[in-house]
């Protein structure tokens, strides 16, 4: 498939790709957008509107590119066209194309891995219930529980949505000042930018208007791990590298502390069991 | 006629491209669909232009002021009020009427040019003069169909409005293009007849050829011969005003800023 144009000038990786590692197709579907924006192919409304400019109808240069293009021939409100793009064919057809590529993890994958996990849980507490109802030994017991706990961790660790060549592909990446597009593929249009107190939304760095900035939604939690909404926090699962890939879309997922009302079981990123759905590319759904 | 002596070169605001009619330069005056504000919340870019002091005049679609029903008193009020919240010089509609027997058209259809039409079309107009706050202007509209057994030319109609209400015109050119291809009339004559020193604006606009037919879809762009029938009204008057008017399949900004630029050069070429 056509990759797009790199980022920050780096071969091998385009800026959507290098969105969707970082952030999921939501931050996958911003970069398109954006990137339309930029080349006068699409224009925002103060509303919020987003709307194919008459004569840039061949202009896409990406399959998420064209889909965006084409969904916004009628107008759309600008977090809808995110959302809407980022659950387009063109989306999983990139989402493929990084299987493919060895980047992000297959949904079997992460199904088998999910259903590991499940079974590790299973496992601890029985474990427990034969020592308490059984009377099984002690030293057993605990030694089941102890490795069922170990498994799990690890299950969680290898149900991540990006395998590691895929985040250290995000590590590589060096998003030059200036470039507009690298900047929304690294944090996502609500990403923040600067110190404290002098802090910006990315979607303000752009020059979109509060009132259209205001259309873009942060995603709300998913609970089935194999659907493509699980991408969108790919690389929240561990929060050592939620600060550059979800900081932007949950503070919460930065800092370590719990993702809160976003994450989709309410445990800690440090788990790494919710943060996967609950963060990245939120900006974009 | 106050502050319509020099209105400029504008476009139709519209809220697609409300920030491209922000950037533009050189943008006189703007120009709004009445119906489709609401005056406790007007648009933020609204309130941005007039705050620039740029003039913002609503142009209705619904008064339907050729209708032998008479013009409905809310519909004049909206407008009226629209006018108020904006500071507006003056409001305009069309010569036409759009609802007839209860029933809405969805198109501005053509008033029978006979005496008749004529009187209902002076009393509505009247009607609706006494209930603003601001002068009316009222415009020639793209005709399909002609009724027949009429007894005025189009010019005519328009004059003899003009003299018995007192209103005002806005003589939309690609309105007269269309007629001319659609109808066979003739816009020398049309321009020959009108009492020009009551134009409030001029009106240009794109549309298509399509078998034949000419239609005025605001989608397109600008045509070569609407914008030599502008020449040919500047060459006759010096408009208070001229404006864009863009609906649909908006193009690129730099696209507008040469139909404006366009607009501008005849005006200057034709002076």
């Amino acid at each position: 498939m056509t990759s797009g144009t790199t980022i920050s000038g780096r071969p091998g990786i385009s800026a959507e790709e290098f969105g969707y590692l970082a952030g999921g197709p939501g931050r996958a579907a911003e970069v398109a957008v954006v990137r339309l924006l930029e080349g006068g192919l699409l224009r925002i409304s103060r509303e919020g509107v987003v709307s194919a400019v008459a004569s840039g109808a061949a202009g896409a240069g990406t399959p998420l590119e064209a889909y965006a293009l084409g969904a916004a021939r009628t107008g759309r409100m600008l977090g809808d066209l995110v959302k809407s793009t980022a659950t387009s064919e063109a989306a999983s057809a990139l989402r493929q194309h990084l299987v493919d590529r060895g980047l992000v993890v297959s949904d079997a994958r992460r199904k088998t891995w999910s259903t590991v996990r499940v079974l590790c849980f299973v496992a601890f507490f029985a474990a427990i219930a034969l020592t308490i109802v059984f009377r099984v030994h002690f030293g057993v017991a605990i030694g089941v529980a102890v490795v069922a706990l170990l498994l799990r961790w690890f299950a969680g660790r290898m149900r991540r949505p990006v395998r590691r060549a895929g985040r250290r592909e995000v590590g590589r990446v060096k998003v030059a000042a200036g470039d507009r597009v690298g900047m929304v593929a690294q944090m996502g249009l609500l990403g923040r930018v600067g110190q404290f107190p002098r802090m910006y939304y990315v979607w303000e760095m752009l020059g979109i208007v509060p009132s259209a900035g205001a259309t873009l939604r942060r995603r709300k939690p998913v609970r089935n791990s194999g659907d493509t909404g699980t991408m969108y926090g790919s690389s929240c699962n561990s929060c050592s590298s939620c600060s550059s890939g979800c900081g932007a879309d949950n503070s919460g997922c930065g800092s370590g502390s719990s993702c809160g009302s976003s994450g989709d079981s309410g445990s800690s990123c440090s788990s790494g069991s919710s943060c996967g759905s609950s963060c990245g590319g939120g900006g974009g759904d | 006629m106050g502050v319509l002596d020099k209105l400029g070169v504008g476009i139709g605001w519209r809220p697609e491209i409300d920030l491209t009619v922000e950037r533009l330069p050189g943008v006189d005056f703007v120009e709004v669909v009445a119906e489709n504000l609401h005056v406790e919340h007007l648009p933020e870019s609204i309130l941005l232009l007039r705050e620039r002091g740029v003039p913002v005049l609503p142009h209705a679609v619904s008064l339907s002021l050729g209708s032998a029903d008479p013009v409905e008193p809310d519909r004049v009020e909206h407008l009226g009020a629209v006018a108020e919240a904006l500071g507006a010089p003056l409001v305009s509609d069309h010569v036409c009427f759009v609802r007839a027997g209860g029933l809405d058209s969805g198109h501005l259809m053509p008033v029978p040019r006979t005496r008749d039409a004529l009187d209902v079309l002076v009393a509505n107009v009247k009607t609706a003069q006494a209930n603003l706050p601001v002068p009316l202007a009222l415009e020639n509209i793209a005709a399909l169909l002609e009724w027949p057994d009429g007894e005025l030319t189009e010019g005519q109609f328009l004059a003899e409005l003009v003299e018995r209400t007192d209103c005002h015109l806005l003589i939309d050119v690609a309105n007269l293009h269309a007629n001319a291809l659609n109808l066979g009339t003739d816009p020398n004559r049309f321009l020959d007849e009108i009492p020009l020193e009551r134009l409030a604006y001029v009106h240009v606009a794109g549309g298509v050829e399509h078998n034949g037919v000419y239609h005025d879809t605001h989608a397109h762009a600008v045509r070569p011969e609407v914008l030599e029938l502008l020449g040919e009204l500047r060459s006759r008057v010096d408009p208070p005003g001229v404006l864009l008017e863009r609906d649909d399949n908006y193009p690129s900004d730099t696209e507008l800023a040469g139909e404006l630029a366009a607009i501008r050069g005849v005006l200057a070429r034709h002076a």
